[in-house]
This record gives structure tokens, C-alpha cells and sequence, in this order.
């Protein structure tokens, strides 16, 4: 069955850099959503999501970052996704999200965000 | 040419990979480029999530999916027996991303990629063996 694999670590920078691969999708979710919680949990609000790998993203998996991405600003943070798959990238235009988050090519432009 | 597919399904979210893959077989013989495809197999999956969620409100019921497509358009049914919805105003094709962000929401986005990319959404009701049915409706574009 597709699922979701994610792999997380701390940047000297302090930002949390998250990979994200397979299906984001009503299923799995939950999985992003705690992590992400994880990170706020311990007052670190500058994440960078690595998208390239990511197959598939539906509503429920976009509405993680969407219901997200107030705390993080709000506490000086921000949300920067890496390299999103051409299908991801197809649902978050479908969204309205291209133009509220921010997007970056490589880890160190996306570092640079913050 | 005409392809029919149906399948059941319980209503658990580790379903869902199934039915995408299944629309994706049928989608592959249409002349739909694969941009758009890719955003009917988002629409279905959008539809069915919300029927696994919401369709038996906590019990466990099945789900059935129909697929048609012919020359003329990709239709989609699915077909619950839970607890009748009404959409309303939900089925609204507009959807305020900012005020989501504003006060954290993140649901709600479903039948608004719905309509998006279908041409058209709509409910029937009370039917012969069932009392939800989602229908989405996508227009084969025409041979050149």
C-alpha cells in the first residue's frame, strides 16, 4: 500500500528540515500533521519541506501547511517548500498556495528565506 | 468506446490508494493529457474522502464507486448508504485561502478542488441502492 515516509532533522541554523515522500493524502496525513506539531512543540517555527519526492498531495495533506503556516509566521517563522513535484506542485496552483508560500530550489535558498 | 469499472470499498482511508489507482487505469485509455488526469484522479480521491469521513459519521459501511467513460465524458458516482448529506452551500466554488490561514483551518478544501477541476458536482439522493451518490462529470476533450 503507498504510504508516506518522512525524515526530519535540526539545521545548525535552527530551522527543522522535513523530507516528505510517497502520498500525502487523507490516509496518512496525521503523520505530517504530528510532526509538524512536534516541531511547533519545541518553539521551532522555521520548517523546510522537501517536496521532490512526494507522489501525491491531496486537500487533506496541503490543509496540514495551510492550518499551519499562521503559527509559524505568526511567531516568526515561515514554511518553505523544497522542490515540490510537478503534481504537487499542479494541486497547490489548483489552491491558491503558490501564492502564499514560499519556494526555493536548493536547501540553501530555502535556508536564506528565513 | 466505452469503459465501465466498479468497485466496493469499506470506509477506511487505506482505500483510498486503491480507487486512484483504479481511476488511473481507466483515465489511461482516454484522451485526457496527463496534467489533467492527474487532477481528476485529486478530484475523486477528494470526493471519496469526504464520503470515508463523514458518510457513516464514526460506523462502518461500504462504498461504491462506478466509473464511466465514453467519447463524450468521464463520470464518476459514489454511492453511500450512511447518513443523508446535504452540501448546500459547501458546494460553493469559491474558497477564501487567506482567511483559512488567518484562523488555521484546513479542512473545507475538498469540494472546492472538486469543482475546480470537474465540470460538474452534484448530489442524488434516496436512490434504489443507495442514499448518497456524488457524481463528478469531467468532458472528454474532442479528437483533433
Amino acid at each position: 500500500m503507498p504510504d508516506l515516509k518522512l525524515h526530519h532533522e535540526m539545521l545548525p541554523t535552527g530551522v527543522a528540515y522535513i523530507e516528505a515522500e510517497g502520498f500525502l493524502d487523507a490516509h496518512t496525513f496525521e503523520e505530517m500533521e504530528n510532526l509538524v506539531s512536534s516541531v511547533f512543540r519545541r518553539n521551532c517555527f522555521k520548517l523546510i519541506v522537501r517536496l521532490e519526492k512526494l507522489d501525491y498531495i491531496s486537500s487533506a495533506g496541503a490543509g496540514v501547511f495551510v492550518g499551519a503556516i499562521g503559527r509559524a509566521r505568526d511567531n516568526g517563522g515561515d514554511i518553505v517548500f523544497l522542490r515540490p513535484s510537478a503534481s504537487v506542485k499542479e494541486v497547490f496552483d489548483l489552491l491558491g498556495l503558490t501564492a502564499i508560500f514560499r519556494f526555493a530550489e536548493t536547501r540553501e535558498d530555502a535556508e536564506s528565506c528565513f | 468506446m466505452s469503459v465501465e469499472r466498479s468497485l466496493t470499498i469499506s470506509n477506511d482511508s487505506s482505500n483510498l490508494s486503491t480507487v486512484r489507482q483504479v481511476v488511473g487505469e481507466v483515465l489511461a485509455q482516454s484522451t485526457f493529457p496527463q496534467d489533467v488526469s492527474n487532477k481528476i484522479i485529486v478530484a475523486v480521491d477528494e470526493g471519496l474522502a469526504n464520503v470515508v469521513e463523514h458518510a457513516y459519521q464514526g460506523g462502518k459501511g461500504d462504498i461504491t464507486i462506478v466509473l464511466n467513460l465514453d467519447a463524450v465524458d468521464f463520470k464518476v458516482a459514489i454511492r453511500d448508504n450512511g447518513v443523508r448529506f446535504e452540501p448546500g452551500e459547501k458546494l460553493s466554488d469559491a474558497v477564501d485561502i487567506h482567511r483559512h490561514i488567518s484562523l488555521g483551518l484546513k479542512g473545507g478544501l475538498g469540494l472546492f478542488l472538486m469543482r475546480r477541476i470537474m465540470d460538474d458536482v452534484y448530489y442524488n439522493h434516496d436512490g434504489s441502492d443507495f442514499v448518497n451518490e456524488l457524481v463528478m462529470v469531467k468532458k472528454v476533450p474532442a479528437a483533433e
